[in-house]
């Protein structure tokens, strides 16, 4: 760190506290905007609607349609107001969108593979099903295809295995700072964690492979489930004894989700 | 402001444009920079044009409403007499109107597609939205620059308008076009979605799957239209037929066909990850055909009964193809790495882009140059042939070679198992209906080409369609069964013939009955008519056309045994499974239908949209049994005193006498008709002639018609002597027609299924039930209100004296002489055979005395084209040039035909080296599991972890 970034420190500290009380303006200010743009929303097309059809029962058809057209000049103006408030970044955006990446990371090929081979199986299935490729056949066919399946499977484990152990990382900091896990567990994970930058995705360094004797099968339907499942996915037993559910399941909550934005 | 109403509506006509100007600029940076924030915004923008558009339809309504005669537009088809319902309907009616109502349902279609896309598909958004928009600029300009719905009259503005003319006032008309249009206008969207996935490069079935609904939903629609259009013409135009093979019919029907081959090639995308480039091509042509069709509709290029107001907006519409055309082929060429599954190279792409495009521009100018020079026809076509091959050189060998030089060009393409299977059919089935388009292209065409190349009118009626389309759509037809007995991936030689083993009995037993029963119950199985060309060409079409019907009716038999026993297959299996048991039994014993819907509509999305197809494959069975009908069609002219009886097949027709009613419009004369059947008395029927107060020179004609399945009775009335009494009738009995309004709900309904909404795993299933019932009714019903609302699209003006005057054909050398000769009267495309007006009669006449004479066919034909020139021939002449009109289609059906044979040695290759390599790898291939059956569907042995994760991640899948 050089000099000035230890001046500089302090103030922005101050300065985010500052910041934290404006967002939380900001955040009011947003919702009320919001709610504003859906009353309007909503409001318009009923109002000019309901005018209209008062003006037409009142005198004829033709005024009612001026109606429609102020109303809808009116709607217009409002739509492409919004536009230039939100290209200009004045106008807050819907919830979910801001946080949405328009250009997903390229892991779609991936994803593609899967899914074709997926339909390819389930495909045969019912060809065979229906009896359209023979036993012998379907077997070959279909043997192939469930190891090309397994190995894309495999590839996508392997592309999310350190994504999943920074998120479970991730995960213990945070319950252990909110005091939901114990101390005893390892200190040095969570400042470990704030520093350390996000583990290269790219294959350089092959994570090691899924622990394949940790999963999980259900007591009762048989159905493996991830290693730290707390209750089977299909049936809902609880595959767990001991009482540390709750920390469980968020955790695999969280790794689940960060496996999903990878 | 208010009294400047028709500047108003211009201005606001403009700012459509600016708008739609500015979403498509915030849409393309929001797809540059990749920022949520400028795509709200350029959403925000669709949602805006939306409205605005909304607001001109608006403003054109109240001028018709508050009989704004400053308005040209309102002037020419509104007057003051006209009620509410009307004066709405006349906001359509007329060319520029009908441009508005275009731009007004494709802002629906925008709206509809912003809506739906939400949050998904995030990365293809910008670009979506950024074609539409492209798409509404293109008709804004159009709309102000050439046909201005708001301009005003120069005149000023008038005290009353004209009117809309009464002949246009009739349901069938009103309810065709609009459906066509939706149809058209749907084509829109899943180019956009093409457009977005060649910008973004995200090329697999992402954009495929995304704009499934929108492609069936117009491809239903442009079913529907086209099928009304049937209707139409069959109801309304009174000379006993449903298709004509009008250039608009024709352009109406291509885009259908090219949607129809898109439909089935997108499932081998979404499979095997093939075909990406082909999809794309597709699903641009079949917009460019909607586009095209319009622009045959309007332009006046070719004559048509249709035409109509036909003005220089024909221009704007080549200008906006050729963009369109260049756009797809830019993007098509940057992206060839991805389309080709080539490692992606700036390297790659530029060669790519610098080949195209050297192709192109080199072909391009170069004919033009050509066809400047002052040289013969046939130095012109080896020069050009010439200019075509070196260009080709010079772009592959040149340019590409030399760019591409040292790249890897292995594709890593998926490989296919086997040759036999599914995937075969629908390369097989695209490259039929492809080839079935072009044929139907170069002809429609041809009058301008012939005009525009070799100097030479010519027309081409419907006996050339119906005698080279007979070959070509049993062809497709019979590929659509064989098609349906593949299974995907690979199809066993032993189950094949399993599966071939019912269908061809059926076809057997169906050929056999109908040689020994078919001609006892009036339905013979060979039935020979006149060739159309001398000489052993014509001998030859004659051979095969004879054969029609009974091949037709085999192949029927053939198709609905393929479905039925698919059915059968699936309904077994389910048993097998126990998969039955959720069809709650009471539904079955409610009669079979309501258990079969029900199995159908919760069977998985992906086969319930296989087996919707097949309900599609038995409507058009249905309906091709119809059009076998054509073939055993009597038609008779006859003139009858009052009292006197006329004998038709198994009709006996009575002539009671005319009968006179008068409403507020007009006179209506009727020809009271007591129609018997075997002896059976089947009621009255009462052909008419209406008379309008407004145009009393132009008397309608109403047919009437009785229907059965087996057939129509169609009445036509020609004149009725006041005096006398006497009528002159033309009487058509019609085998089988109802059978392609029958097929045509079936496959409605297929189309229903197809579209069925996914249901959500957690949903309950009541719910979704709703939800699904709900959102197709939503759509539908929006649909068929828009197909519905009443229109008159086409204002024909050249239709008046279609309905009036009389036919008079005494025998059947007559009529296959005027089946062969065009009138002259300027009917863009009527025969003598069918034209009623005067000089056509007189041509008849003029004929009949030659006839009389004992001059031959051909030598009246030949006098008669003497007089009137080539164009008054119904098939152009089979010679010289001439012969291009077919010689051009087969050819390049020929070459799509090999084209198919090298793609299948090269997946044959390829499955062949992949099968050796297996054996080598292990001799033996791994031992049917012991009683494989449930979750039993792996592989004995090895079995780890992931094995459970792929059988879950297989039940998740839809």
């Amino acid at each position: 760190m050089s000099e000035k970034d230890k001046d500089e420190a302090p103030r922005s500290r101050a300065e985010a506290g500052e910041r934290k009380a404006a967002a939380t303006d900001a955040q009011s200010i947003d919702d009320s905007e919001r709610s504003l743009a859906r009353a309007v929303g909503i409001g318009i097309p009923v109002a000019t609607l309901v005018i209209s059809v008062a003006v037409c029962i009142a005198t004829s058809l033709g005024p009612a349609l001026l109606v429609f057209v102020a109303g809808a000049l009116l709607g217009t103006i409002t739509l492409m107001w919004a536009s230039l408030r939100t290209l200009g970044g004045d106008a807050p955006l819907p919830t979910g969108l801001a946080t949405a990446a328009l250009v997903s990371r390229d892991n779609r090929a991936v994803a593609e593979r899967k899914r074709t081979v997926l339909l390819a199986l389930k495909d045969l299935e019912h060809e065979r099903e229906i009896g359209k490729i023979d036993e012998a056949d379907y077997q070959l066919v279909s043997a192939r295809y469930r190891q090309e399946a397994k190995n894309i499977l495999r590839e996508i484990d392997d592309e999310a295995a350190p994504n999943r152990s920074r998120a479970e990382q991730i995960a213990r900091a945070h319950l252990k700072k909110r005091g939901l896990l114990s101390d005893d567990e390892d200190e040095s994970i969570g400042n470990r964690v704030s520093i350390e930058p996000a583990p290269p995705t790219t294959k350089s360094a092959p994570p090691p492979p899924m622990p394949t004797e940790l999963r999980r099968e259900c007591t009762k339907c048989k159905t493996s489930n991830e290693p730290d499942a707390a209750f089977c996915k299909k049936c809902g037993t609880s595959l767990v004894k001991d009482d540390s559910v709750d920390e469980k399941t968020t955790t695999d909550d969280i790794a689940e989700t960060t496996e999903k934005q990878a | 402001m208010w009294n400047t109403f028709p500047l108003f509506g211009s201005t606001l006509l403009l700012c459509v444009m600016v708008v739609a100007s500015y979403t498509f600029s915030v849409s393309l940076v929001a797809g540059a920079n990749g920022r949520p924030r400028t795509l709200q915004a350029a959403r925000f923008g669709a949602y805006g044009t939306v409205a605005l558009i909304f607001t001109c339809v608006l403003c054109l309504a109240y001028a018709f409403i508050s009989h704004d005669f400053r308005l040209r537009y309102v002037a020419h088809y509104s007057d003051r007499s006209m009620t509410t319902a009307y004066l709405l309907t006349a906001l359509w009616g007329g060319q520029d109107g009908s441009l508005l109502w275009w731009l007004f349902l494709l802002s629906l279609y925008v709206f509809a597609c912003v809506k739906w896309l939400g949050r998904k598909h995030l990365e293809l958004q910008p670009y979506i939205i950024a074609t539409m928009m492209a798409v509404i600029l293109f008709f804004c300009v159009l709309m102000a620059f050439a046909a201005n719905p708001f301009s005003t009259s120069v005149a000023g503005a008038r005290p009353d308008g004209e009117g809309l003319n009464p002949l246009l006032q009739n349901y069938w008309m009103i309810i065709h076009p609009p459906s066509l249009y939706t149809g058209f206008v749907g084509c829109t969207i899943p180019f956009a979605f093409a457009v977005a996935a060649l910008a973004t490069g995200r090329l697999d079935s992402e954009w495929i799957v995304a704009c499934r609904k929108f492609v069936l939903f117009s491809w239903m629609f442009l079913a529907i239209g086209n099928t009304l259009g049937m209707v139409w013409a069959y109801e309304e135009l009174g000379w006993g037929g449903y298709w004509a093979w009008d250039p608009v019919e024709n352009a109406a029907f291509m885009p259908l066909l090219s949607a129809t081959a898109f439909l089935h090639s997108t499932m081998i995308q979404e499979r095997r990850g093939l075909f990406k480039v082909w999809n794309v091509i597709l699903v641009s042509l079949t917009f460019m055909m909607t586009i095209f069709g319009t622009f045959l509709t309007r332009s006046g290029a070719i004559a048509s009964v249709h035409s109509f107001a036909q003005s220089s907006i024909g221009t704007y519409f080549v200008w906006f193809l050729v963009l369109c055309f260049l756009v797809v082929f830019t993007l098509v060429l940057y992206r060839w790495p991805e389309l080709r599954d080539l490692p992606p190279s700036m390297q790659l792409r530029k060669a790519a882009l610098a080949t195209g495009w050297t192709i192109l521009l080199l072909i391009g100018p170069g004919c033009f140059a050509i066809s400047r020079l002052g040289i013969s026809q046939g130095t012109r076509a080896v020069l050009i042939a010439l200019l075509a091959g070196g260009a080709v050189y010079a772009g592959l060998e040149l340019v590409f070679r030399r760019i591409a030089f040292g790249l890897d060009l292995r594709t890593k393409r998926p490989e296919i198992e086997s040759v036999w299977s599914r995937e075969l059919t629908f390369v097989v089935n695209n490259w039929a209906l492809l080839g079935f388009m072009g044929f139907v292209l170069v002809a429609t065409t041809f009058p301008m080409i012939s005009e525009a190349i070799w100097d030479e009118k010519v027309s081409v009626g419907p006996p050339y369609y119906n005698v080279w389309v007979q070959p070509i759509a049993l062809t497709i037809f019979g590929l659509m069964g064989c098609g349906s007995l593949f299974g995907w991936k690979k199809t066993t030689p032993h189950a094949l013939r399993h599966a071939f083993r019912a269908p061809l009995i059926a076809l057997a037993s169906a050929a056999t009955l109908m040689l020994v029963v078919g001609p006892k119950v009036g339905f013979p199985g060979i039935v020979w008519s006149e060739p159309i060309y001398s000489g052993a060409m014509g001998q030859v079409l004659r051979a095969f056309n004879a054969f029609t019907p009974i091949i037709s009716f085999s192949l029927i038999a053939f198709n609905v045994t393929v479905i039925a026993q698919e059915f059968f297959l699936l309904f077994r299996s389910r048993r097998r499974t126990g998969a039955s048991e959720d069809t709650p039994a009471v539904l079955w014993y409610a009669g079979f239908f309501p258990g079969f819907i029900y199995t159908l509509v919760t069977l998985p999305a992906q086969s319930r949209r296989r087996y919707g197809g097949y309900i599609v494959h038995l409507g058009i069975c249905c309906m091709m049994l119809g059009f076998t009908g054509k073939s055993w069609t009597v038609d008779k002219e006859t003139t009858l005193t009052p009292g006197q009886t006329f004998v038709v097949e198994d009709y006996t027709l009575q002539y009671v006498g005319p009968r006179m009613e008068v409403d507020n419009t007009k006179r209506m004369i009727f020809a009271d008709i007591e129609v018997m059947e075997n002896g059976k008395a089947r009621g009255p029927l009462s052909p008419a002639k209406f008379i309008y107060k407004k145009m009393p020179e132009s008397p309608t004609t109403e047919v009437a018609m009785m229907h059965t399945l087996k057939n129509d009775l169609y009445l036509v009335v020609g004149t009725i002597n006041p005096q006398t009494k006497t009528a002159s009738l033309q009487v058509h009995v019609n085998p089988l027609v109802s059978w392609i309004w029958f097929g045509c709900m079936v496959l409605i309904s297929g189309s229903f299924l197809c579209m069925w909404p996914e249901f959500r795993r957690d949903e309950s299933r009541a719910w979704s039930f709703a939800r699904g019932t709900a959102g197709i009714a939503a759509s539908i019903f929006f649909g068929v209100v828009i197909a519905l609302l009443p229109t008159v699209a086409h204002a024909q003006t050249g239709m008046d004296n279609m309905h009036s005057g009389t036919i008079k054909i005494e025998n059947e050398k007559e009529r296959d002489i005027f089946e062969r000769l065009k009138c002259t009267c300027g009917c863009p495309t009527d025969r003598l055979s069918t034209c009623s007006c005067e000089s056509a009669e007189e041509a008849r006449e003029n004929i009949r005395a030659k006839m009389k004479a004992g001059e031959n066919k051909d030598q009246i034909i030949l006098e008669y084209t003497q007089e009137n020139g080539s164009a008054s021939l119904v098939v152009p002449p089979n010679q010289g040039a001439m012969r291009a009109i077919y010689m051009v289609p087969l050819v390049a059906i020929a070459f799509g035909g090999a084209g198919v044979v090298v793609l299948m040695r090269r997946w044959r290759g390829k499955s062949g080296a992949k099968k050796k390599g297996d054996d080598d790898d292990d001799d033996k291939p791994p031992p049917p599991a012991a009683g494989a059956s449930g979750a039993g569907s792996k592989k004995v042995g090895v079995k780890d972890e992931y094995d459970s994760r792929l059988d879950d991640a297989l039940r998740d899948l839809e």
